[in-house]
């Protein structure tokens, strides 16, 4: 039996491409329909444990889906926002508590979230260097964004909007890293962090310029009186806070009016979440208040269901796939009339054919078990890693 | 016999030093940040000794526009309550990452009775920008019935976090509104012995005063320190052609030549503090039935005045003794 | 029953054919079916003799027949006294691969091997001969007599015509067989080559004294044989 292994693995090293080839074609068979149940089974954990750790979500109405999309795993498209004085609503009731949550600029490919240190707490962040943000103009970032620009506290980073676009509102805002936050294995780790009224004034909400009572171009003001000064359109607002034009920095209008994109609300107790969430299930209000989990569990049930439509689709292919290579086989040994042939004439025996085509079987389907295992060893050890890079970005 | 004493009092003292160190164990103080000296003063009454109060602001600076520096806004970050007093008071909030779940703003239960305070010039980008207004008047614990509620905030707040604590902090409370509602009739009558005659503010800081006691106030921006010119001058004539007044209110005793110049106008000057930070000497209650006397001696009248009682606030920890009281004479002034 | 040989130095076999009758079947291009009846062959041991005849006599047929991977309608065949026409099929796979060896026109090398390997070929094929040092040890002797020594790793697609039939013979001739058949063994080479090859085939039949049994076209090597077969006069035509 040793010189048909010796023969048959002279024969697969000969057509190396094709055994190749077949080897692949095995492997995709056998790994693919494991390794993507592997990958659901950790995105579902994943999904599942951060929307868990977020009760109850409030935003504006529209695809609750995308709201938790982009407020709990930070991506997706920005939805319409809800004002401040929607939060400021929930947080009257002393059912609850909200943390706000403004996303729609970004920095280097990485949102920046704008909202309060409560986040930090909630989300037990800690930080890995420097310290949290304390006043305005300042950011914390995330591990793997830190590690991916390279930046670390000291250093600084420029906002820039969502939408290219949007000339009339958002200005590169430059802000001073601070801190930068241990490793979470959460979306967490690949945003940027600012307080919220530092994301307002990336948004042009608020901006800081000249005192427009003491200046005396004529160019820059419109109009002026005792007690109103109208500026025009050539005041050019500052890029960056600094220690000087700090509190130069203000905003226009009513805070409560101010955009969120949402608002993280943990109820006192699950009566207290139960009440909230029956204020808002007429829809008379402006806003939605969901529980993520909920509609996560949605998204994995609709997920799960085309699982079974892909495992019956992976099914097929795999069966076509083995029906393939049972034929490249049957053409191979006809290829191979010959040889068997002349080891006839020669004088092998009947049994020596069979063993010779075994010996191919067991080494092509055993390299396959190899190959399979190891992808699913690599997959098991980087399955977290490569959801978390599939799902999280 | 000796023998056995001996060991009764090692017994007794081992009793009494766990008892000691159990109950310091168990009482775990809720650490209390205020913006100003008023808020602090209710929370350290109100709180009692489960909390720990801290008002930071250096003696000597007004809180209102007071600005941190990273580490006293990290150690309000690490608070366990953060008390605003609301109005826009302490600027700095609107700069500083304060943790939202902390904070706790004194007077929101009557934001809607907020008054416009000093004048100053807003501005707005193009014709149709929203614009920014003058300053809202934010020294509300001057009405002491917006002291009550502010006072009643901070009962909430503390109580909230310490739920146990509900009912002791209930009776403080309870015994600094009665406090506040002895003063408030106090103030009534005093300032009802005016008048009707308008008085006059060195600054605009009066208008919960003067609306609370309906006070017909007109307010200059004058500083104590600082020779209001010549056009400060013409326009209190201007005033005083039109309206007879007889009453200056100043937060600090004013130059010598601002009161002579005054009293040549026939307008005598009443320093009222405003106690926004902590006082040289004494405390709130005593600086406001301080401002009491003050009024009362100054229209010749001795009004006996209920006692407060002999409850004295405890010190703060970081109490200085500075007080923002100003050089030259006070017309009016305790004996 | 056991075929093993003995060892190196005995005689080569003789071969007997008696009354041999054989039919190809017609097969679906509707050619007439093929037949053959050779009454009476005999060769001795050791003796070296040429076939020759016109192609498509049955020259192949008949070494088919004498090595067993045929099987006579009626006759008989005997090699090295025994009857192989009447043994099984296995019985006669490892007759032959113990006591014969071949060499095919079309030398049937297995392309994915290498010289040393095709030359070892037979050893792993069959349990009935065992692969050795001893074995190992020859082929690599005898690659170095065929002058392929150098060229044992090379794959036997990357030869020249010549080297591709010294490397046929030396797996014939790996296992010492009595008789060594060869159909039409120099059939493609060119004069000089051919001597060259029958130089080496004769010699190592020399030292085994084993039986050849030659089919050829090439009639310019029938003086070296000890006998020259017409098929023609074999079947009687």
């Amino acid at each position: 039996m040793i010189d048909s292994f010796y023969l048959a693995m002279r024969y697969l090293l000969f057509y190396r491409v094709r055994s190749l080839t077949v080897v692949a074609c095995l492997v995709l068979v056998a790994a693919l329909p494991i390794g993507l149940d592997r990958i659901l089974e950790e995105s579902e954990r994943q999904l599942t444990a951060r929307a868990a750790t977020t009760p109850l979500l409030v935003g504006s109405k529209g695809s609750s889906l995308d709201l938790v999309l982009n407020a709990v795993y930070f991506g997706g498209q920005t939805p319409d926002p809800i004002s401040l004085a929607e939060i400021e609503r929930i947080e009257e009731t002393d059912l609850a508590y909200a943390i706000p949550i403004h996303s729609g600029s970004f920095s280097g490919g990485a949102p920046i979230i704008g909202t309060t240190i409560d986040y930090f707490e909630y989300r037990e962040l800690s930080l890995a260097e420097g310290r949290s943000f304390a006043i305005l103009g300042e950011s914390v970032l995330g591990a793997g964004v830190a590690s991916r620009l390279g930046l670390r506290p000291g250093d600084s980073l420029v906002s820039s909007p969502e939408s290219v676009f949007d000339l009339a509102g958002a200005y590169p805002l430059k802000t001073s890293v601070v801190g930068v936050l241990e490793p979470s294995g959460t979306p967490d780790d690949l945003a940027v962090f600012v307080d919220l009224k530092t994301a307002w004034i990336m948004q042009g909400i608020g901006h800081g310029h000249q005192d427009l009572t003491r200046v005396q171009d004529p160019t820059l003001v419109i109009e002026r009186d005792l007690n109103r000064v109208v500026a025009s359109a050539k005041v050019v607002e500052y890029q960056e806070i600094t220690e000087s034009n700090r509190d130069s920095f203000h905003f226009h209008g009513d805070q409560s009016s101010y955009p969120l994109s949402a608002a993280l609300v943990v109820p006192k107790d699950e009566r207290a979440a139960t009440l909230l969430l029956g204020r808002f299930v007429d829809g008379s209000l402006d806003a939605q208040l969901i529980r993520p989990r909920a509609v996560i569990g949605e998204l994995m049930e609709t997920i799960f269901r085309i699982k079974d439509i892909l495992d019956l689709a992976v099914a097929i292919v795999g069966t076509a796939a083995m029906l393939a290579l049972v034929l490249v086989f049957s053409l191979s040994f006809r290829l191979r009339e010959q040889e068997l042939r002349s080891n006839f004439e020669i004088g092998a025996s009947r049994r020596t054919t069979v063993r010779l085509l075994a010996a191919e079987l067991v080494l092509l389907t055993g390299a396959s078990a190899v190959c399979v295992m190891g992808v699913l060893f690599g997959l098991e050890r980087f399955c977290s890693a490569i959801v978390r890079g599939l799902f999280v970005t | 016999m000796q023998l056995v004493s001996q060991r009764i009092r090692r017994l007794g003292l081992v009793v009494l030093l766990c008892t000691v160190l159990s109950s310091a164990a168990s009482v775990a103080q809720t650490v209390v940040y205020t913006v100003n000296y008023p808020l602090a003063y209710f929370a350290e009454r109100i709180g009692g000794e489960t909390v720990s109060v801290r008002f930071p602001a250096p003696a000597h600076v007004d809180p209102a526009f007071w600005m941190p520096d990273l580490e006293i806004i990290a150690a309000y970050q690490a608070a366990d309550v953060i008390l605003l007093n609301g109005a826009g008071y302490a600027r700095w909030v609107g700069q500083a990452s304060l943790p939202r779940r902390k904070l706790v703003d004194t007077s929101r239960s009557f934001r809607d009775a907020y008054l416009p305070g000093e004048e100053i010039a807003g501005h707005q980008h193009g014709p149709a920008g929203a614009h920014t207004h003058g300053l809202i008047a934010f020294t509300t614990w001057l009405d002491p019935q917006q002291a009550i509620a502010q006072a009643r905030s901070i009962e909430v707040a503390l109580a909230m976090h310490n739920a146990a604590d509900a009912p002791a902090l209930a009776r403080r409370a309870d015994a600094l509104v009665a406090d506040l509602e002895q003063l408030d009739r106090d103030l009534a009558t005093a300032f009802a012995e005016f008048g009707e005659e308008p008085l006059l503010a060195s600054h605009p800081i009066y208008a919960y005063l003067a609306r609370r006691y309906g006070l017909d106030l007109r307010s200059f921006s004058w500083e104590p320190d600082l020779e209001p010119g010549e056009a400060g001058w013409q326009a209190l004539d201007v005033l005083l052609a039109e309206t007879p007044v007889s009453w200056m209110l100043w937060e600090a005793t004013p130059l010598d030549s601002i009161g002579k110049k005054l009293a040549a106008r026939g307008v005598g000057v009443l320093v009222y503090k405003i106690v926004g930070n902590r006082p040289a000497s004494g405390e709130f209650l005593s600086v406001m039935r301080a401002n009491v006397e003050m009024l009362v001696h100054a229209v010749g009248r001795a009004t006996p005045l209920s006692r407060i009682g002999s409850r004295t606030a405890p010190s703060f920890s970081d109490s200085k003794s500075e007080g923002v009281s100003r050089a030259g004479r006070e017309i009016a002034a305790l004996p | 029953m056991n075929f093993d040989k003995g060892s190196g130095g005995d005689a080569g076999a003789g071969i007997r054919v008696n009354g041999l009758r054989f039919d190809y079947a017609s097969d679906t291009s509707g050619a007439a079916p093929f037949s053959l009846h050779i009454p009476r062959l005999e060769i001795k041991p050791g003796e070296r003799i040429a076939i020759i005849g016109p192609s498509g006599c049955g020259k192949t047929t008949l070494l088919g027949l004498l090595t067993g991977v045929l099987v006579p309608r009626s006759g008989r065949v005997v090699v090295s006294e025994t009857e192989i026409s009447g043994l099984e099929d296995a019985e006669r796979r490892r007759f032959r691969i113990t006591r014969m060896g071949l060499v095919f026109q079309s030398l049937a090398l297995v392309e994915y091997l290498d010289v040393l390997d095709n030359i070892l070929h037979c050893y792993r094929i069959t349990n009935a001969l065992r692969l050795d040092a001893a074995v190992r040890s020859r082929a690599h002797s005898l690659a170095s007599d065929l002058g392929l020594a150098d060229k044992l790793r090379r794959p036997v697609g990357a030869l020249s015509q010549g080297e591709r039939q010294r490397v046929a013979i030396g797996r014939a001739l790996l296992s010492r067989p009595e008789i060594l058949l060869t159909d039409e063994a120099t059939g493609n080479l060119d004069p000089l080559n051919k001597e060259r090859i029958l130089d080496l085939i004769f010699a190592q039949l020399e030292e085994g004294r084993s039986t050849l049994v030659a089919v050829t076209h090439d009639h310019e090597l029938l003086p070296r044989f000890d006998r020259v077969v017409d098929f023609r006069e074999l079947v009687g035509l």
